[in-house]
């Protein structure tokens, strides 16, 4: 296990054995480089694991929503006139137009077409899917990885390859999101360019990590900043969660008298120990340690024998190590309950 | 700024707003616990899970790919302003009575803006 062999090595070492390695032929952060994967792995996980939770969050929300409604006015389901409407209006369009290059009808036509009434949750919208931004940002990370760890010529080169190919699929999935946003897309670039014929593996395996992170370091920055926001979003729900046991909890205290005091007491500190935590271990530090090391990891790589900036990427892929694994077991202790 | 800025800048603020008279009503509904009145804590308690429900539906509120306009220029204007009322309202918040008496029209506000707002939310693709 990375983690593990990370405590046991001292960063006096692991610096070492870097600047050791600087000196004759250039050192390829494979330490850094894992536990960087692992972080990014594990946010992604937590990212994954509170998709279901939210929708499991949304469906309550509705179904209480239809109920309450149900109970103050007693209007049973139906469906809108935007129903009524659709396929008369499909069949005009055809009439007038015949079969046309693009639709018949607008997204609005569709949308009119509800099931009434329509509550304010709807478990199906109001969750940017960001699966494909995650599966790109991980592809990319791999692809470092595996640069890095290539043992041969041949090795190396499907390496290169394969992380060329994910990184234009990570800048393609990037800008694709800032599109949804009215956002101004990240530029372009051109392909990483494999240097063949240099004497040492360990130096093209430096050459190949240099140039793809420089590149993408923005558009990785970007990336953790878009997964961070629906992060923050799609955690709210859980954040109430907690604090509304806490709320429970101190309810308690109305029937707090000399024998149950203490039990009563400890029952609102462990609701306010896992409030806490659960604002301590959001996602989002994890997302934003993301783009702090790879930002570190480029800064190195840029200028490999200074000793603090080396520091730096230690500290930032740490840091990350620890938040995505706290997000990881906070999410998966919600998705236990 | 653009019009998704201000909007988002908006759905902040009101967040903001919410989350202070959240706070004031749960001082007052700790002061209830402390007196043992039951019946005050839980309908102060009422009115704060509203309020969270209020911030979870803002949450999922998508306001991205929003069309500028002179409309949303002056409505966002307007629902700022409705937002720093509402902040204001936690500041009158000082006894549980208060909290009894606000909380209603606390939560109507809230409705109203998060209503307005949702009514720039774009059809989703």
């Amino acid at each position: 296990m990375v983690s593990q062999r990370l405590t046991q090595v001292s960063f006096a070492s692991l610096l070492a054995v870097g600047l050791s390695l600087g000196a004759c032929s250039p050192y390829v952060y494979k330490e850094e480089i894992a536990t960087f994967r692992n972080g990014v792995k594990d946010s992604l996980q937590s990212f994954g694991a509170l998709q279901p939770q939210y929708t499991a969050w949304a469906t309550e929300q509705r179904n209480r929503q239809l109920l309450t409604a149900f109970d103050q006015t007693g209007v049973v389901p139906s469906t809108s006139e935007g129903c009524l409407q659709l396929r008369q209006k499909y069949e005009l369009a055809f009439t007038e137009s015949g079969a046309p290059a693009g639709e018949l009808l607008s997204a609005a036509d569709y949308a009119a077409c509800t099931v009434t009434p329509v509550p304010r949750t709807d478990p199906n919208k109001g969750l940017p899917n960001l699966q494909a931004l995650g599966g790109a940002l991980n592809a990319y990370v791999a692809g470092l990885e595996a640069v890095t760890n290539a043992g041969d010529e041949a090795a190396l080169q499907d390496a290169f390859g394969a992380l060329n190919t994910s990184a234009k699929s990570l800048l393609a999935t990037v800008n694709e999101e800032l599109a949804k946003r009215s956002e101004p897309a990240l530029e372009a670039f051109g392909s990483l360019v494999y240097q063949a014929g240099l004497t040492y593996l360990r130096q093209r395996r430096f050459d190949a990590l240099k140039q793809a992170v420089n590149v993408n370091d923005p558009v990785v920055g970007k990336a953790a900043d878009l997964l961070a926001e629906a992060a923050f979003d799609i955690y709210g729900p859980t954040v109430t969660d907690r604090a509304q046991a806490l709320e429970a909890a101190e309810r308690k205290a109305l029937q707090a008298d000399a024998a149950n005091y203490v039990a009563v007491w400890s029952d609102i500190d462990k609701a306010r120990a896992a409030y806490v935590g659960a604002i301590q271990d959001s996602p989002v530090y994890a997302f934003h340690r993301i783009k702090t090391t790879h930002s570190a990891l480029r800064a190195s790589l840029n200028d490999p024998a200074n000793r603090e900036q080396l520091e730096a990427l230690y500290e930032n892929a740490a840091a990350l190590k620890k938040a995505a694994e706290a997000a990881l077991k906070v999410v998966q202790q919600d998705e236990g309950q | 700024m653009g019009p998704t800025d201000r909007a988002q800048r908006l759905k902040i603020d009101t967040r903001l707003a919410i989350f202070e008279n959240i706070n004031a009503l749960q001082r007052q509904r700790k002061a209830a616990i402390q007196a043992r009145d039951a019946a005050s804590v839980d309908a102060i308690q009422a009115s704060i899970d509203t309020l969270h429900d209020q911030l979870d539906d803002l949450s999922f509120m998508s306001l991205e790919a929003l069309e500028d306009s002179d409309e949303l220029r002056q409505t966002i204007a307007e629902l700022r302003l409705a937002a720093d009322a509402l902040e204001d309202e936690a500041d009158n918040i000082k006894t549980v009575a208060d909290a009894l008496a606000k909380a209603a029209r606390i939560i109507d506000q809230t409705v109203q803006i998060i209503e307005k707002l949702r009514q720039f939310v774009p059809f989703p693709m």
